[in-house]
Parts: C-alpha cells; structure tokens; sequence
C-alpha cells in the first residue's frame, strides 16, 4: 500500500522557499551601499558643498528653498541649510564609528571574560554587566561631557565609554553558549591556553554576532549623538551637526519650518539605513544557522 | 531579603562609580574652584569657592570629603539659587512621575493589545505591520516625533499646546511624544513572547484538550507571554523616569531631564549630581518593585525566594 | 454524535508532508491502520520513522506548516477534513494525548487543578465544585499520592514521575475512547518509567492505547499488538507475541537483536548499519534496502507493498539469534 516516493514529492517550489532569503540578502546589499555611500559623502564633503557651509550672509537669512537659490534654504544666520547638513554627515557618521568602535572593545572585552572565567571574575563581570544595563546611560554620557566639554572627540569617547552593557550581555550569552562547544572543550583538553582559544575559537565565531550588533549600537548612538547635540550638550553651538540645526530650528517653526526638513531627513535615513544593516545581517546569520542545522 | 540586598549593592556600587568618575574628571580637568565659579568670576569668588569646597586639600582627603558628604546626601547647594540641591531636585518630581505614569498607561493601552494581536496569528501580512512599525519607528528620534507633533498640531492645526503649564491639554503632545519612542519595542516584544508561547509544549497541550483559539490565547498565551514583557515594561519605565531628558526640554515639561539639562548649561554640579543621583534611586526602586512583581506573578519563583 | 461501534479510530492512507526546498516531503507516507476499542498498540520505530507526527495529526494539532492527505475516521468524522470546531470538540474528549515531556507540557503559571478543571468543564457542562470532584477522583486513580494538595501544586513542584501522572490524568480526565501517548517514559529515571508503564498497563480503563515508543521492550511490556514503522511506512505488524518470536522483517529482526541480551555471557549490541533516508531523500526501492543484509536488484527498482501484515520482497522466518 505505500506509495511511489515520487509521488509525495509535491513540484519544485524553490523559487518561493527561497524568495525570502534573496530578499533579506538584497537588503543586506541595500543598506550597505547606502551606507558606504554616506560615508563617501563624510569624507569627501567638500566636494558635495553648493557653498562654505561656515559661510552667512545675513541679507539671505531665513530664506525657502528653491532650485536656482539654497537648495533646502538658509537659516537664522544667512548660512546655507544643504551644505550644512552635508558637513553634518562627517560629524555624526565619525562620532557613530569612534563610539561604536570604543563599545565594541570594551563591551567583547568585558562579555567574553566574564562569560570565559568560571571563578569569581564571572560573578564582578556579570554584576558590572546587570548594573551597567539597568541605569540609562544617556545620563551618564552627558554628565561627563559637562566635565570633559563639548567637541568631536570628547563626545565620540564619552558615547563609546557608555554605550557597551548591552554589547557585553550579548556577547556574554554568545560565549557562554560557544565555549561549551565540542571543539572549545577539546582545545581546553589538549591544554590550548586561554587567551589562544579566545582568539582562534571564540572571536571569529562571535564575529557575525558582533557585527549586527554593532550595527545596532551605531544607528542608537546617531541618535544619541544628534539627541545631545539637539539638547546643546554635544557639539559646540555654531558646529554644523544635524541636532544643532534642529535645535536651532526649533525658534522658526512658523516662519521657517524648512529648516527642519534637511536635518531630520538626513538623521531618519541614515538612522534608518544602520538599522536595515543590522537586520540584514541578522537575517543572514539566522538563514546561515537554520542550514546548518537542517 | 536577598534580592533587596542584592538590588542595594547594585545601588552602592552604581552610585559609587559614577560619584568616583565625577569626582576624578572634576579634578583632573582644571581647576574646580574655576569650573565651579563659572565664567567671569572674581579671583576673590573662585578663592572662596576654592576654601569653601576644600580644594586646597590633598586629593585623598577631597575624595573622602566627597563621598562622606554623599554618604549623608548632602550635594551642596544648588549655584544658580542656592538651595540645597537635593531639595531643589526633589521639587521636579512629582511632574516627572506625572509623565512617565502617563507615557506608561497610554503605551501599554496601545502596544500590548497591538502586539498581541500581531503575535496570536503571525500570518505573512501581520508580520509587515510589525516590521514596518519597527524599521520606521527605529529611525525615528524622539526629539524629531516631538518636533514634528509640535509643527503639525501646535503650529499648522493650532489644536494642542505645545508647552507644558499652558492649558489642560498641555500633557497630550509629550505623552504621544514619548508613547510613540516607546510602543514600537514594547509592541515587538509582546508580539514576539505570544508568539513564543503558541511554539511551547503546554500551548500544544492545551489543544490537545480541545481549547479555543480565544481560550488558548487568554488562558494559555497572555499569562506567560505578560510575564516576559513585564520586565520590558519596567526598563522603560526606569528609562522614562530619566531618558525623558529630551522630551521634556522640547515641551519645557519641568521635570528631571528639564533640571538636568539646564543644571549642566549652567554647569551646576551640586544639582547635575543630585539629579543623577536621584534617577539612580529611582531606577533602584523600579527595579525592586519589579522583583517583587516577577515574584508574584510567577509561580516558579515564589517558592523558591520565600 | 459520534458512532464507535466498530473501532476507535481508522487511518486510510495517511501522508504527512513538510515543505523543503526541493517542495514537499511526507514524514508519513500512506499508513493504514485501525485501533478498536480496548485495543493496546505500540507504534515501534526510530527517531523521524513519522510516529509523532502520525500521532499529532490523528488529533489534528500537526505543525501549521505540515500538510495532511488521507483520512483520519474517528465514527464519521475525518479529522484531516473536519472543522476546527468539530475537531475541538473530539480533542481532549474522544481521543486524547500524553506528551513526553511532562514538565513543559503542563502550563508553568497555572495549578494542576485549574488547568484539569478546564478540560473537564470544556467538554460537559458542569459546575466549578463538581468539575474539581473529578479531578480529585482523577488524579487519586493515576495513582497521586495526597491528591487533594497536589492540585494547588504548580507543575514545577512536582517530581518528574508525579508530573506524567498528571498528564496521563489530564488526558483521562474525559474518559475518552482512545489514548496516544507518544513517548511517555523517555524523559524519566528508570525506576519511574516501570510505574508509570505499569500505569498505562493496567489504569488506562476502557480507553485504547496507542503507545509511541523506540524501545521494542516497553511495547512488549504494554501492549498486545506492535506496529513497526521504518522511515515513514509501516514495514511490519502482528501480536506482540508473533512479532518477538517470529519477526519477518528484516528491519524488525535488526530492531531485535539491537536489543542487549543480559543472559548471555557476553552481552553483545548488534546494531542495525547505517541511518534512515532524510524526509527529502528520493528513494525508488524499498526505504530499508540500504541497510538490510537480505536487499538484492529487486528491493532497490520498486518499493514493496503492505501485504499480509508485512512489507517487504524477502521475509524472513525463524526466531532471532
């Protein structure tokens, strides 16, 4: 009575089983070349200027955009609102990287030795971890910049030294799960000390991980960065950067509520952009882990 | 007990840190006494501060000075009105518990029933409203939803006031300010726990029994699924009672992230200090009523912590 | 509603698939079987054989993403057709299901008693008071001890063995006609598994019993009749005492003589060689010809049919070694 295998195998429907991963693979593809591309804006800006972002001409204070004028209008100071927020790109894409650079050392740093030493360490590390996620770290990042001042680099090192508890956790759980591994254990057996292991066993296994997180950090850290310089906490008042400008805007709702459009366009799409990475990335390593265990 | 003991030193070791931290880039960046005084004082103000303060001791003895006096809660007084400045702060309050009260109801009356219902039937379509609602909201800063309520209800519509103390309504564009920051990743995870729970074994046994849908999401998916969301819900309230800085220096909502953001551009420390140190207390506090709701609400832990 | 004059349950040529990327593959692939009441049936087989999902879809609570061809007869109704809310009304009541996994299969938020009471109060209409006087009765002849504080417990202050006595009360609760219990002993120390078979032996009252297991022992022990299924199909059936003594596949002899033999001087374990096809894998002979000794051109060019209780081209007679 059983039947011919043949029949149970119902017509090739691959193209539909696969069609999510292509997309989840296109908009990993997306976002990063969206992103490179922001970043090729960062570095070469001056090539993208209309005119010296640094320049006001306060007859052509206040004014609309238009084609043959500024192209998103002036603010308060006669200064041109395109070429600012093209100058605000090296500003905010520079401090995202330093700062996410900075919490990904300490944050691997701490994870993985917590999540590595069995003895007491683990027991401080973790606690630092838990204390470290349960207090709002924007509080901290500004109460130091209040004391360190305002500029590109303090405001990079501050944000990157209080932004890595919620790498450390992940990266914690990651190496928790990774060192029980067959081939950890085995290593640890045939004597391959610690730090070895770390760095040929642990580190290149946590590396996708690491990489969707840190995507993460750096859209959350755009945020923070553009949120204190908003508020006059981060970048010298009169910087070019997207949260002075909103800041700034915020005196001419009524009569010039253009000058927000520029800013928060470019605070939203490369916001945007950081995440889509992230998730990109994170679905790619998920469709990568289902494979293997099918 | 233990949890409380453990929540303390958690509390103890926070505070600590960050009064240490203060207290080392207070000193190692210039003079205090200068930074304290603020621009433009007089040699004789900046020497009076200098005694006042200590400063002209060792750093050893200015250090345990410090903590002795943060030990007794005395943060000095306040520059800019010369009030104590834990009084000054704890006048700031009950407006910051006002709004995260708020913030908290409105985005728990939207965001759980959404997530459910996201999370009971994740069928194709369901899942792009979330991931739509996500990526958008993600991108999105508070200051900007802020900013652009403000323009579209206050300035185009002229129907809600968009500062804080002008008129009965002055509390709906905050709360939607932050409701909106909020709900996408509470909406996430309850949409994610629900759906967790309809992949664990007792949901299954469940239908073998011949439950409902309605009966196995009531009975069988809310109670489990609230209990992992529970603890989102008091992060967020622990971020409100602080990160709300920016929310409330928009709507000039005057609350602790007000007092902060102004302390620090006056660069007030006694009451940049007392701030932090008050939101820290305050994140203690959720964090223990949290324990003890885990503790109620899940069988697993009453026995084993009673 | 329901006629269950003839059998419990009748299965006509059931197929359970699962989309892969080569599209969609059965776990079960065309079974036939009837349980009649009173009935005690092992269904024998390795882990991914399709017993499980063969079980899960005789209540209809299959994966949503497995599909289900044939006919599932409980009296008239067809499981694989029926609407939800007749299937419901089925589950639970008419034929039920212990899970091997006690402790995550009972709700770790709410008490034995209310999430037995449920079930009882589901299916008849009757009050809070007398629903609990059943879970009482219930929970008393499975054997719990101290029944009475026992349904305040939460299922995580219970022992493993008390935790199955629980789900074999809660799938006994409605007296129903027919009982899967897929695996009930695998998750516990050895001493319970032999109370809770004994259990299932002798406590399971007017209900049928199909028990779903690997282990050839504890069918033997339960059971009068043994089901033996081979990656999908069932290859073999018969009394239990036929199949120990006289088994004519290949397959089940293998599954025999892998069983340890502590009477001898040496215990030797004769494992069958190799593994079963993965659920993709397109095989045009028999599923077993891999792996048997006795394969020739035949078995591997078409599969063999279910005839006289056995499918296979070469049986074999004669007790195992």
């Amino acid at each position: 009575m059983s039947q011919d295998s043949k029949d149970l195998v119902t017509p090739i429907t691959r193209r539909k089983m696969f069609k999510s991963k292509n997309k989840s693979l296109a908009t990993l593809r997306i976002s990063a070349s969206i992103l490179a591309a922001l970043f090729i804006i960062a570095i070469f800006q001056p090539f993208f200027y209309t005119v010296d972002p640094a320049a006001s001409d306060l007859t052509l204070r206040l004014q609309s955009p238009s084609l043959d004028g500024a192209l998103l209008g002036t603010d308060a100071l006669g200064q041109d609102v395109y070429s600012r927020v093209i100058a605000g790109f090296r500003w905010s894409l520079g401090i995202g990287t330093v700062g996410t650079l900075l919490g990904c050392l300490i944050g691997i740093t701490l994870g993985v030795s917590a999540a590595w030493n069995r003895k007491r360490l683990r027991i401080v590390l973790s606690r630092v971890i838990d204390i470290g996620i349960s207090f709002p770290y924007l509080i901290i990042a500004v109460t130091i910049v209040t004391v360190v001042g305002r500029g590109f680099w303090p405001l990079a090192l501050t944000l990157g030294l209080v932004c890595w508890p919620t790498i450390a956790r992940i990266v914690y759980a990651e190496t928790l799960t990774l060192r029980e591994r067959e081939y950890v254990t085995a290593a640890r057996l045939f004597g391959i000390g610690s730090i070895r292991s770390i760095f040929t066993h642990i580190l290149p296994a946590l590396r996708p991980t690491i990489q969707v997180v840190a995507a993460f950090t750096f859209a959350e850290l755009l945020i923070a960065e553009s949120g204190l310089s908003f508020l006059g906490l981060g970048a010298p008042l009169g910087t070019p950067t997207w949260g002075n400008m909103l800041n700034e805007s915020r005196l001419y709702m009524e009569s010039a509520p253009w000058m927000m459009f520029g800013p928060v366009t470019a605070i939203i799409v490369t916001i945007f952009t950081a995440n889509l990475l992230g998730e990109g990335l994170n679905a790619r390593e998920h469709s990568r882990s289902t494979r293997v265990s099918q | 007990m233990k949890a409380v003991g453990s929540r303390l030193l958690q509390l103890i070791v926070l505070l600590g840190t960050i009064s240490t931290t203060l207290f080392l880039l207070l000193r190692l960046s210039g003079d205090p006494a200068i930074l304290l005084a603020g621009e433009g004082a007089s040699p004789e103000t900046i020497d009076a501060i200098r005694a006042d303060y200590g400063f002209d001791k060792s750093l050893l003895q200015q250090y345990l000075m410090f903590i002795w006096d943060i030990a007794r809660l005395d943060f000095g007084r306040s520059l800019v009105n010369s009030q104590p400045a834990l009084g000054f702060v704890l006048q700031y309050l009950p407006s910051t518990l006002h709004l995260t009260f708020l913030a908290v109801f409105f985005n728990s009356i939207i965001a759980i029933p959404a997530g459910v219902w996201l999370g009971a039937k994740p069928t194709q379509r369901r899942r792009k409203v979330l991931s739509t609602i996500v990526s958008v909201a993600q991108g999105t800063p508070a200051y900007v939803i802020g900013l652009l309520l403000i323009q579209i209800f206050s300035v185009w519509l002229g129907w809600l006031p968009s500062i804080a103390g002008t008129g009965t309504w002055a509390w709906v564009l905050p709360t939607a300010t932050l409701s909106f920051a909020l709900a996408p990743n509470l909406i996430r995870v309850v949409a994610a726990s629900v759906e967790d729970t309809t992949r664990q074994d007792y949901y299954r046994t469940a239908k073998a029994n011949g439950a409902a849908p309605n009966v196995l999401l009531i009975k069988h998916s809310l109670p489990n699924a609230l209990l992992s969301t529970t603890s989102l819900l008091g992060a967020q309230f622990a971020f409100l009672l602080s990160g709300a800085l920016i929310t409330e220096y928009i709507f000039a909502w005057p609350g602790l992230g007000l007092i902060l953001v102004q302390s620090i551009t006056n660069l007030d420390f006694p009451t940049i200090q007392a701030t932090v140190f008050v939101v820290a207390y305050l994140v203690f506090i959720v964090n223990l009523i949290m324990d003890q709701v885990f503790r109620l609400a899940d069988p697993r832990l009453r026995r084993s912590q009673l | 509603m329901i006629n269950t004059a003839t059998n419990a349950i009748e299965i006509k040529n059931l197929v359970v698939s699962f989309p892969t990327p080569a599209g969609y593959s059965a776990v079960v692939r065309g079974i036939n079987l009837t349980i009649n009441p009173g009935d005690r049936v092992a269904i024998v087989g390795e882990s991914g054989s399709g017993k499980t999902m063969m079980g899960l879809s005789m209540l209809g609570i299959q994966p949503t993403a497995a599909k289900v061809e044939g006919e599932i007869l409980i009296g008239d109704v067809n499981m694989v057709t029926a609407a939800d809310a007749v299937a419901r009304k089925l589950r639970g009541n008419y034929i039920s299901m212990v899970f091997q996994e006690p402790l995550t299969s009972l709700n770790p938020v709410r008490t034995i008693s209310s999430q037995l009471s449920e079930s009882v109060r589901r299916h008849n209409s009757i009050s809070k008071k007398e629903a609990e006087a059943r879970v009482l009765a219930v929970l008393t002849a499975v054997g719990i001890p101290a029944p009475k504080e026992r349904m305040k417990s939460y299922p995580h202050q219970l022992s493993g063995g008390l935790r199955q006595r629980v789900m074999i009360a809660l799938a006994l609760i409605n007296k129903p006609q027919l009982v899967v219990a897929d695996e009930p002993t695998t998750a516990l120390d050895a001493t319970i598994q032999a109370q809770i078979l004994d259990l299932l032996r002798s406590g399971m009252g007017d209900a049928a019993l199909m028990l779903i297991t690997h282990d050839l022992a504890v069918a033997a022990d339960v059971c009068n009749r043994i089901v033996v299924m081979y990656a999908g199909n069932i290859v073999e059936q018969g009394p239990v005492a036929e199949i120990l003594s006289n088994p004519k596949h290949p397959y089940t002899r293998g599954l025999l003589s892998a069983i340890p033999k502590f009477d001898q001087a040496r215990p030797a374990l004769n494992p069958i060689p190799g593994a079963p096809p993965t659920i993709s894998e397109v095989v045009p002979g028999c599923r077993f010809a891999s792996r048997c000794s006795y394969a020739d051109a035949q078995c591997t060019a078409s599969e063999p049919e279910f005839i006289n209780n056995i499918a296979c081209f070469h049986p074999v007679t004669g007790a195992v070694k």
